[in-house]
Order: structure tokens, then sequence, then C-alpha cells
């Protein structure tokens, strides 16, 4: 047997429909990576791409249970300027008309304390013609006044959803402003606490609101942060993230990470479309085989970069460094493997099929063999060196011209390497607030709202290429 | 295969960490190193023949093939036959290649021995027709595709037949007359032949290992060189693929390397394999070795009716 051991106990099934909502999901995915490496080396890198395909409403009797939470800040700060309470209140009612029938939902208004907009007390109530009318006239009448804890605003979200284990889990999170009530410390403790509870996407309206605070919340909680420039495409942008959640089939998935006696796991990160550090999330199965939480699956595509250390072997030499499958976890946390199948190219051009990605490792002292990293790993490691350039030289905006002067030299080599690796996009953004023909700020410098948005660009990478031989 | 009874029953133990593998895993569960193939080291005997293919230090799987069969026909005599092939590497799974090559050619070698000529023919266009069918299971961009070589020995008679650069040499005990009996398809040798270029400049271009015939889908149509030709010495006839003459400077170096080998085919193609991987070749190295006894041998007789 090739499956990792220890092999997955029997499917629990604790109840007709959730078992049969695990094939709900099938994943194909392919193995880039070059399959030799120089004497001596013992660093391998891989990208594994994964495309699911959902059910989708092809069988409607049998969608997944989903439990939704929408936050909205209610602090003293969303009456400036004037309407932005309103607003938000209207982005909160257009996802509760988005509601699917069955959901089970709540809305929840955060200052320093957490009001129960709907229902008033009790637990998530399921939607209906009447439940759904009864929460958009509560929304009608929120009060504003108070402070900003997003903090607790989680925690009484998580405590909702805790009642649903097995559910798809989501929350939506939307703030306007800075969590200054509360200490970051206290912020992380909750995040701690709540991400293995729901999927968390966040919304920050204006400028005044800390990306950092924002993506810890959503990067722990495998959702996105966005800004939302004015209030008015708050109701849109709150039907997709509804229609998004409401997409998901599989509640948890994590990927299933095999690796030798003696390696090391440098790096298992998803670095597409959302980037997110998984390496420090392992749950250790044995010392062999860890899980990595990557949050609620429907019909996507993901690519995950993987750097294992292996003890290296002789010239000739082939060793596995690592395997890779996904995995379904089950409210018990027993686990449960999906349908899937990976693809890898050979050397001699054919192509082979596994029920698990293939990571592995020949060791050669031919100069003609390439030995370097695949293009895909390139790709993804520039777009990571790239982040963190745009990241400090933004956490530098208003601390002095000699920070400043920093800065712009960070932006220009982020630019360089994103004009390298053809993220159109992203050169776009850096240049509206980046002359690369001075290589130095546009006049007036970059704007808080340019800040956010280039940092939260940061975030989202397009996934490698698919591709559509075979 | 040795099984270390204290791992349990039909447990081996990993060439590398010492784990116990499971016999159906092709990686060890422990510390992920890929248990050797079978086919990366193929040692063969039979009666008066002797192979052995090496996977070398390159390539990741051995891509040549060996086959060796004695038979014994009604009425001639006995015969000794071998096949070997040459995976062509650009191509898609070379190591199916030579094998279905060798397999489909012996199949057929060993039910003509009574017209060696027809039979290996009838040989290569079934070696052919296998490794063909090949490309038809997974269209690809390069059709698997191998060298052929084989050798039918009766009584004193050696029938060889070629496509590609693989090779046989007649190398006999006594001193001199070694030589190649087949001749390669290879750009080396066309150069050479029509004189354009000279053997040592043929030698040094980049081209010298690119073939002008094999077998595969997309092969030209099949025009195998088939030579009979009379032994009247003792010696050794051996079959192999570029691995083995690559480093080994032509029939007398080989003929001195046999003799100095124990007198016994196993041995030779060990010899002439250890010599070649001595030499840093890196490529596959495959010799297969039928002896041909002194004419007195009464096993070359024909049996009595």
């Amino acid at each position: 047997m090739t499956t990792p051991s220890p092999t997955p106990a029997a499917a629990p099934s604790p109840t007709v429909v959730e078992q049969e909502a695990a094939d709900r999901l099938v994943l194909r995915g392919r193995v880039h990576q070059t399959l030799h490496l120089a004497r001596d080396a013992e660093e391998v890198h891989a990208i594994v791409s994964v495309d699911a395909e959902g059910a989708g409403t092809a069988v409607p009797d049998d969608t997944p249970e989903a439990a939704e939470v929408i936050v909205i800040d209610t602090s003293t700060s969303t009456t400036h300027p004037a309407g932005t309470d309103r607003a938000i209140a209207e982005a909160a009612t257009a996802a509760v008309r988005e509601m699917r029938d069955g959901v089970h939902f709540a809305v929840l208004a955060g200052t320093d304390v957490v009001r129960r907009v709907w229902p008033t007390d009790g637990g998530l109530v399921p939607a209906d013609a009447t439940s759904r009318a009864q929460a958009i006239s509560a929304l009608e009448v929120t009060k504003v006044g108070g402070g900003t804890r997003i903090g607790r605003w989680l925690r009484a979200a998580g405590e909702l959803l805790a009642d649903h284990p097995g559910a798809i889990r989501h929350t939506i999170l939307l703030t306007d402003g800075r969590n200054e009530h509360e200490e970051r410390a206290t912020l992380d403790l909750a995040i701690e606490d709540t991400k293995d509870v729901m999927n968390c996407d966040c919304r920050g309206v204006g400028d005044l609101w800390r990306f950092d605070e924002l993506h810890a919340v959503s990067s722990a909680m495998h959702g996105t942060t966005r800004r939302v420039a004015d209030a008015s495409g708050l109701a849109e942008d709150f039907r997709e993230m509804m229609a998004a959640s409401m997409a998901k089939e599989v509640p948890e998935v994590a990927l299933r990470l095999w690796t030798p006696v003696g390696a090391r796991v440098r790096l298992v990160s998803q670095s597409a479309p959302e980037a997110v550090d998984l390496t420090a999330r392992r749950t250790d199965v044995d010392e062999q085989v860890g899980l990595y939480p990557t949050g609620a699956w429907g019909g996507e595509q993901r690519d995950f970069h993987l750097a294992i250390d292996v003890p290296s072997g002789h010239p000739g030499q082939t060793r596995h460094a690592a395997r890779v499958d996904f995995v379904r976890i089950w409210p018990d946390d027993s686990t449960t493997t999906l349908d899937q199948q990976f693809l890898r190219r050979l050397p001699t051009g054919g192509e082979d099929g596994k029920d698990q990605a293939w990571i592995t490792a020949t060791w050669t002292d031919d100069p003609d063999i390439d030995t370097g990293r695949a293009e895909q790993v390139q790709r993804a490691e520039t777009e990571n060196r790239i982040a963190e350039k745009i990241r400090a030289a933004m956490s530098a905006v208003g601390r002095g011209p000699a920070a400043e002067a920093e800065a712009e030299d960070l932006l220009r080599v982020a630019r360089e390497w994103a004009v390298g690796i053809g993220q159109d996009e992203l050169v776009r953004q850096i240049d509206e607030l980046f002359d690369p023909e001075t290589d130095t700020y546009r006049p007036g410098g970059p704007s808080r709202a340019q800040a956010l948005d280039l940092e939260i660009i940061t975030t989202w990478r397009p996934v490698q290429t698919r591709d559509t031989e075979g | 295969m040795t099984r270390p009874p204290s791992t349990g029953h039909g447990w081996a133990s990993c060439s590398d960490c010492t784990s116990p593998v499971h016999p159906d895993d092709r990686f060890c569960e422990t510390c992920g190193a890929r248990r050797p193939d079978p086919r990366d080291r193929v040692e063969l005997v039979a009666d008066r023949l002797g192979a052995v293919s090496d996977r070398g230090v390159r390539h990741r799987h051995n891509e040549d093939a060996v086959g060796i069969r004695s038979v014994s026909d009604g009425g001639r005599g006995s015969a000794r036959i071998t096949v070997v092939c040459d995976g062509v590497s650009r191509g898609a799974r070379p190591d199916l290649a030579s094998q279905a090559a060798v397999d489909a050619a012996l199949d057929v070698l060993v039910t003509g021995v009574e017209d060696p000529d027809t039979s290996s023919r009838a040989a290569v266009r079934a070696a052919s027709s296998a490794v063909v069918r090949l490309s038809t299971r997974a269209p690809v961009d390069l059709p698997p595709a191998c060298t052929f070589v084989s050798a039918v020995v009766v009584g004193r008679t050696a029938t060889v037949a070629s496509v590609g650069d693989s090779r046989v040499y007649w190398l006999p005990r006594s001193e001199g007359g070694a030589r190649p009996l087949t001749v390669d398809d290879s750009w080396r040798h066309e150069a050479v032949a029509t004189g354009s270029l000279g053997e040592a400049a043929a030698a040094r271009d980049r081209r010298r290992h690119a073939i002008t015939a094999w077998l595969g889908a997309d092969a030209a149509p099949l025009d195998p060189r088939v030579t009979t030709v009379h032994l009247d010495a003792p010696g050794v006839l051996v079959a192999c693929t570029d691995g083995l003459w690559n480093r080994l400077r032509g029939p007398d170096d080989l003929a001195e390397l046999v003799a100095s080998a124990p007198d016994d085919p196993l041995a030779v193609a060990r010899r002439l394999v250890g010599e070649a991987l001595d030499r840093a070749e890196l490529d596959n190295i495959t010799a297969a070795v039928i002896d041909v006894p002194a004419p007195t041998t009464d096993t070359d007789l024909p049996e009595e009716s």
C-alpha cells in the first residue's frame, strides 16, 4: 500500500447525508517540480495545483448544512462620513436576502459589546421568508454608538456557530475602523480560539482600518480581506460573499502530508488564489504524517507550495520527499480521503496518475540535467518576495522622509519582479502610486487607501496556468 | 530476494535505511527511498548463454531489455537465441518499448530455428508491431521506440538481424578475427560510409549517437539488416547496446576482455558490463553472450535420427 500511514480509519458516518456529502467533491491535481537534485542537495520544492469539482446544484436535495453569521460594525465611527452606518445595514440586508432557505443564520452588531440584531436571543435560526423579513426589519432600526473590539465580535460569532458542528460555517465581518479598544494580543487570542469553528471573510469600509488586523483574521480563517471604497458597493459585495459561501460543499478539508523519517518541512502554503502560510498550523497524525487545514471547499482551483528538506541520496538514487493528498475532517476529528487524482509529467514525456501527489527527488552528478526549481515554484517564491517588499514599503507610509525613501526602493524592486513574472494587475496598481520613470512616489505620496489596496492585492495571486493537455 | 525473518512474512528490508518494506511498495515508507527496480540489474543464464543488463548511473530506469533462449529443434540440433533492444530515451516509456520488442521477437524466434533468416525477419516485424501497439494506448508527441538486435546460433551458423545501433560481435578465442557482424543504422556510420567525415571526426561529432532506423510508430518502413555467417572457431558471440561499445574500443578490446574472463557466458557478460561501468559509462549497458564451443563438441552434431 502506498497510502500515507496510518491508513485512514473507516469513514465515520454521523448521518447518511454527511457521508454522501464527502463525495460531493472530486479533486484533480498536478505536481510541478524538477525531478533532479544535485549531489548533496536536500531541499525539494513543488507546487501542487488542485482543481476541485463540486456537485453544485446538480443534487439540490442534498445540499450540505450551512450556518452563517453576519457581524456589522455599529461603532460611533460609522457615522462618518454620514450615511456609512445606513449603507452597512443595507449591505447586511442584501446578504440576508441572499440567504438560502434552511441556512442557519444570525446578524450581530459589534461595538465594545456585541448586540444581537436577529434573532434577539437563542441560537441561529433557519432562513425562510419570515425569518429573513424579521431580520431585515431589525436591521432598519440598528443603533450606532460605542467602540471597536473585533476579538469580542469573533468570539460571539464563534459561540453561535459552535452549535453547528459539521456544517459549512461562515462569518462575514465588516468594520470601518481600527481595533482601537482592544489589545492586539486580545484579538490574536480570539482568532486562535475561533479559527477552527468558522471560515471568515473581512470587509473594511473607507481607509481608517488596518490591513494587518483584518488579514490576521481572514488568513487564519481561510477567507479574504477586501476594501470597500464607499458603502454604496457593499450590497453587491455581500451578495457575492454569500454566494461564494453557499457554494462550499465540504466544510473542512485538510492537506495531508507524508514525509520520510528525518525530513524537515520547511514550508506548506496555499500559494494561490489567496496566499496563506500553513506551515505552523500542522496537526501531527504521527511522526511522518501531518494535517494542514485549508478550510471549506466548493468547486474551485487552488495551488499549494511545499518545501521539504530530505536526507540527500547518492547519484542515481530516487526518494519520495513527500506525498500529498486531501482529506475531509469530520466534527469528531476523524478523517476520510476525498476522491482525487494527481498527474505528474514523467521525464520520458509520459504522465502517470495517482491518488496522491508524489513529490520525488532523484540525485544526479550530470551537469546536463536541470536541478533548479520548477518555473511554477520560482513564480510562487517571487510572489512571496514581492509581497514582503510591498508590505515593508507600505508600513513605512507616514513615517518620515528617510523611511519613505527606503520604501520607494523596495517598491522599485517589487515592481521589477512583478514585471518579470507578468503580474500585470499588480504592476498597474503599483504604478498608481509609484512613478517607474523616476522610481519615486507620485506627487503627494501614497494615500492610506492606496496603501491598503496594494497590501490587499499581495494576498491574492492568480493560480498557475492549468495544463489543458490530455 | 532476501527477506529477514524478523520483519514478518513476505516483508523485505529497505536497501537504504534497512526498515521493513512491504513487498508491494515501490518506495520505502520510512525513508522514502525508491526500491531497486528488478530491471536495474538483470542477469540471465541458460545453457551456453549468459546476459547482463545494468541501469548505469544516468537513467532513472533501465531502458535496455534482453532475453535469451536455449531450444532444441527436432532435427538439426540445438539453437541459442538472444534479443537485445535499447529504448530510445527521447520517446515515451522506452523501458516498455524495449521489453515489448524483446518478448515479441523471442516468441517468433523460438519457433523458427529451422529457418533463422526467415524467422529473424519475422521477429523484427513482430517486435515492431509490439512497439507500435504501445503508442496507440497513450498518444504522445514522441511515441515509444527502440533499437533491435537478435542473434540465433544453430550449430556453427549464426544469423543476426539489426535495426539501429545495437550490435553483435563475433569474438573467436584464438587471436585475431574479432569483428562486428552488424552494421549500425546511425548517422556516424553513414557519415563515414559516404566519406563525408573521417572515423575520428565522426566519433567526436555531437550527432554520433543519432540513429537512422528504429522500431516504433514514427519509424521509417522496416528494412532490417539480416546476415548469416559460418563460425569456424571456438569463441563467443556478444549482442550489446551502445552502453557497452561506447567505452570499449573495438572488437580486439572486447576479445581481450573475454579472454581474461572465466570460460562461462554469464561470467563473460559480467566482465564486459563491469568494465564499461569501470570506464565511467553513464548509459544503460547490456551484453548477451552466446558460447560457441570448438567444432568437436557433441551437442553441435545433428542428433541421430
